[in-house]
């Protein structure tokens, strides 16, 4: 071998070993950067991922020390350089090597190559390229393990390799799925005041809307993702578990777990805070006045389900008359409840403060609030009571009318002349003839029968055409109400009625006697029913029967209609549904799993369009996952969409016909 | 198939009776222009009552108050779940009248929030056209109540269909006469009013 060919080696050597441990320092340096930015990261912001251009930057500067160190190596580009650095290593070949480069064709080559053979040049060169490797080696191996102690993505943890990296690496991935058990802990909103409560494998979470749902399970977030709705949530690693935290939202939704080819799907089933409830217990009864004289007493009850904040009473005062109407409303100070979830309102109201006139109608409700600061509060209304000040012109109101004696009270009256006049014939009736005896009852039960069509006219006049559905097959007569009807609505004349047909019939085959009692009869039920509570009975509108026969297609003008587009039908979302539920079931056989998931969002969609049928998924859901008999829920479900199935008794009828 | 029966919902909050020859007047329209078999009266059936649930459209209008009990909450839902529509006048034609602002807030707490119903909507070509959405009222143009031309009506819709049509125009009023007298007029102002029955039986 020639002195060249062994300055060619060394320097082929060490070039080898420069590269080498440029590369070496190079990957050091982006592994520390990476190692300790991630270290430094989670010291600041706990459990957070190291920004992404900490990544590049770190690879740049790895890739600046290797092209640094690169350049620093560059003499060994020079063979000279290589053969006067070997003869500075090894100061006994007194420059014989640089010279037998250089005068390779020397005469003295022979000599010189044989005194260079005795020096150990292989010995120099491997030390020095231990000197440049073993540094490097010994680099690349604390920042790896700083890297390590980083939990790198690259190693199954989370870190800054996490965006490098984004499949854990073989021996590092847990083997099964982390999704196998899951705790749910749900912390319903501070307003309500409850604490968190703890579900361990729920396949579906009923909370409060606004509560939080905190999801955790066994291992490191990195590779498992959580979807609600089509909005990823991140996740993040606490003391060895992935966490998912989300609020409940207000619609039913699923939580879709997943992790690596391993899901599992949540349904968060959100229960909405319900308004309170109030119910208005005084005043009782709407009520008609003639003078607005009147302090009345107010009393309501309010419940909810979490707790109520305040309630207070509203006065709604109308005043006008035809087109020209105006209202004002006058709501009394708040009442507090502090967050019970029972409290009562009371108060005194002077209609005479209130400066009403005729015509006015104060409308008077209770109002409550809840508690709910979150998507509230819930507001409640009780019904109305109205309290009208009757017009001086209404006659519409045997309550407002004074003046003029009602007609049942003339009848009374009449009826109290008849019985006196009746009283005296039965005295009188041993005294008489027959013939006289007959001819005053007579005339008597003439006066009775009168009584009796007033009272008839009253009852039907009454209870006749107020309101109700034409009958198409009575066409445009006027059909008189039942008796049974009267009965129900007006007992009082009905009896009245019913006894002085008695009478009259008594009175004329001349049996005074025996007409008194019905004739008693009638004057107490006549009283009663002029003593009965006044309601107040609006007029009844007039009624105005179209001739269809004459206008019928007699317009001015005929329409243009637009094109017709079909309708949707208006149970489309259960035919949905329906449809949906049949192909889960039928793939149920094949693909158990998959059956199970379309199920599960199947039941996210039914808990707003089917509550029973999302409970008897709900059901089958579990059932399936604790590994029992899901017939039963799945056939409720069933019957949910389609209704129960109707049967007929008896066999078919025969045809006729084989 | 039964006849159409024009209904007038009574409420017990206030004045629903405020405009008693409306429906004459409508099913007169009807029977005029379209083969629709009407019955010759209407009927004035409780909202508190199930037999509400028998009528595919109701009307309601009046001046006063307008609040349903339980009751009545509780049918009129069923009423639109089950397809039927609810048509509210505003009777004294005023946003800021009493009955707007109650009925408004009763129907927004019963059936939801109504919106403003686009002018291009079926309700204003599926029988007489009107491009320019809910005609004028003479009312309207002699500025009683609010003086406004209202626009648009509101519209509480499922789907592509109106549940619950409320109008603050006071057809109540323009409508509310014998329909003999509609020989008088040139143009019959209650065409608007067909569109409504007819899109109520067949949306």
């Amino acid at each position: 071998m020639t002195a060249a060919e062994r300055v060619t080696r060394v320097q082929r050597l060490l070039g080898f070993g420069a590269v080498a441990a440029a590369v070496g320092w190079g990957a050091a340096v982006t592994m520390g950067i990476l190692a300790i930015s991630s270290i430094v990261v989670k010291l600041l912001y706990t459990n957070q991922l190291a920004p992404y251009w900490l990544n590049t930057g770190a690879l740049i500067t790895g890739i600046t020390a290797v092209i640094m160190l690169i350049i620093r190596f560059r003499r060994l580009s020079s063979i000279k350089r290589v053969a006067l650095w070997i003869e500075e290593s090894i100061p006994a070949l007194q420059y014989s090597l640089i010279t037998a480069i250089e005068r390779e064709h020397s005469q003295f080559a022979n000599g010189i190559n044989a005194a260079i053979d005795r020096e150990d040049i292989a010995g120099v060169t491997n030390r020095a390229f231990g000197r440049m490797i073993l540094p490097a080696v010994a680099a690349v191996l604390v920042a790896g393990a700083l890297l390590y102690i980083s939990q790198a993505a690259g190693l199954a943890r989370a870190g800054s390799f996490a965006r490098l990296a984004t499949t854990p690496s073989g021996s590092s991935e847990p083997e099964g799925s982390r999704l196998s058990r899951i705790s749910v802990e749900v912390t319903p909103p501070s307003y309500t005041r409850e604490g968190p409560t703890k579900l361990d494998d729920p396949s579906s979470v009923t909370a409060l809307v606004g509560s939080r749902i905190v999801v955790t399970g066994d291992g490191f977030a990195t590779g498992v993702s959580a979807m609600i709705g089509n909005t990823l949530v991140e996740g993040r690693s606490e003391n060895g578990r992935w966490i998912v935290a989300a609020p409940m939202p207000a619609k039913p939704v699923a939580l879709t777990l997943r992790d690596r080819q391993f899901e599992r799907i949540v349904v968060l089933d959100p229960r909405a805070d319900s308004p309170p409830k109030i119910v208005l217990s005084a005043p009782a009864r709407d009520t008609t006045m003639r003078v607005a004289r009147l302090v009345i007493h107010l009393s309501a009850s309010a419940t909810d389900d979490i707790g109520l904040n305040s309630g207070y009473f509203e006065y709604l005062v109308t005043t006008g008359s035809g087109e020209v109407f105006n209202a004002r409303t006058v709501t009394t100070p708040l009442v507090r409840f502090n967050g019970s979830r029972a409290g009562t309102l009371s108060g005194t109201l002077d209609l005479g403060t209130l400066k009403l006139n005729q015509g006015d109608v104060v409308s008077i409700r209770a109002m409550a609030q809840d508690v709910n600061s979150l998507s509230g509060p819930g507001l409640a209304t009780s019904d109305t009571r109205t309290f009208r000040i009757a017009r001086a012109d209404e006659y519409d109101s045997v309550a407002v009318d004074a003046a003029a004696p009602p007609p049942v009270d003339s009848s009374a009256m009449s009826q109290r002349m008849l019985i006196m006049m009746t009283e005296q014939l039965v005295k009188d009736q041993k005294k008489i003839q027959r013939p006289e005896l007959a001819k005053r009852s007579g005339q008597i039960g003439d006066m009775e029968n009168r009584v009796k069509n007033r009272v008839h006219d009253i009852l039907y006049e009454l209870e006749g055409g107020a309101e109700g559905t034409p009958d198409p097959a009575a066409g445009l007569s006027a059909e008189e109400p039942s008796e049974d009807v009267h009965a129900v609505q007006n007992p009082d004349l009905f009896q009245a009625y019913q006894a002085l047909w008695d009478a009259v019939r008594s009175l004329e085959i001349a049996e005074p006697s025996v007409a008194l009692p019905p004739m008693r009869v009638a004057l107490k039920a006549l009283d009663r029913a002029r003593l009965a509570n006044r309601l107040y009975l609006r007029g009844t509108p007039p009624k105005v029967i179209v001739d269809i026969a004459r206008v019928r297609m007699a317009g001015k003008e005929k329409g243009s209609a637009s094109a017709r587009t079909p309708r949707t039908r208006a149970d489309s979302s259960l035919a949905d549904l329906a449809r949906r539920f049949q192909n889960a079931v039928e793939v149920l056989p094949k693909s158990p799993a998959s059956a199970i998931r379309d199920l599960t969002l199947l039941r996210v969609e039914a808990l707003s369009a089917s509550p029973a049928f999302a409970a008897a998924l709900s059901d089958a859901i579990d059932a399936f996952h604790k590994g029992t008999d899901a017939t039963l829920p799945l056939l409720r479900a069933r019957r949910a969409l389609n209704g129960v199935p109707q049967s007929e008794s008896g066999l078919p009828s025969w045809s006729g016909t084989w | 198939m039964s006849e159409f029966i024009f209904c007038t919902g009574r409420y017990e909050s206030g004045d629903w009776d405020s405009a008693p020859t409306l429906p004459a007047n409508l099913i007169d329209s009807v029977a005029r222009y379209t083969e629709i078999a009407t019955a010759p009266a209407g009927a004035i059936v409780p909202l508190s009552s199930e037999r509400i649930l028998e009528y595919p459209l109701v009307y309601l209008t009046g001046h006063m108050p307008f609040r349903f009990t339980e009751a009545e909450r509780r049918n009129v839902q069923k009423l639109v779940d089950r397809g039927g529509m609810i048509f509210v006048d505003d009777h004294n034609h005023d946003v800021d009248g009493v009955f707007s602002k109650t009925a408004l807030e009763e129907i927004a707490r019963t059936f939801g929030k109504p919106a403003d119903l686009p002018n291009t909507n079926p309700i204003y070509s599926c029988f007489f056209k009107f491009d320019d959405g809910p005609p004028a009222t003479s009312h309207e143009l002699n500025g009683w109540g609010d003086n406004l031309v209202h626009k648009n009506l509101k519209a509480v819709m499922k789907g592509d269909r109106i549940q619950v049509l409320f109008s603050n125009k006071d057809y109540s009023s323009e409508w509310n006469y014998h329909p003999d007298n509609k020989r008088f007029s040139a143009v019959d102002n209650t065409r608007f009013g067909v569109n409504i029955v007819v899109y109520a039986l067949t949306r």
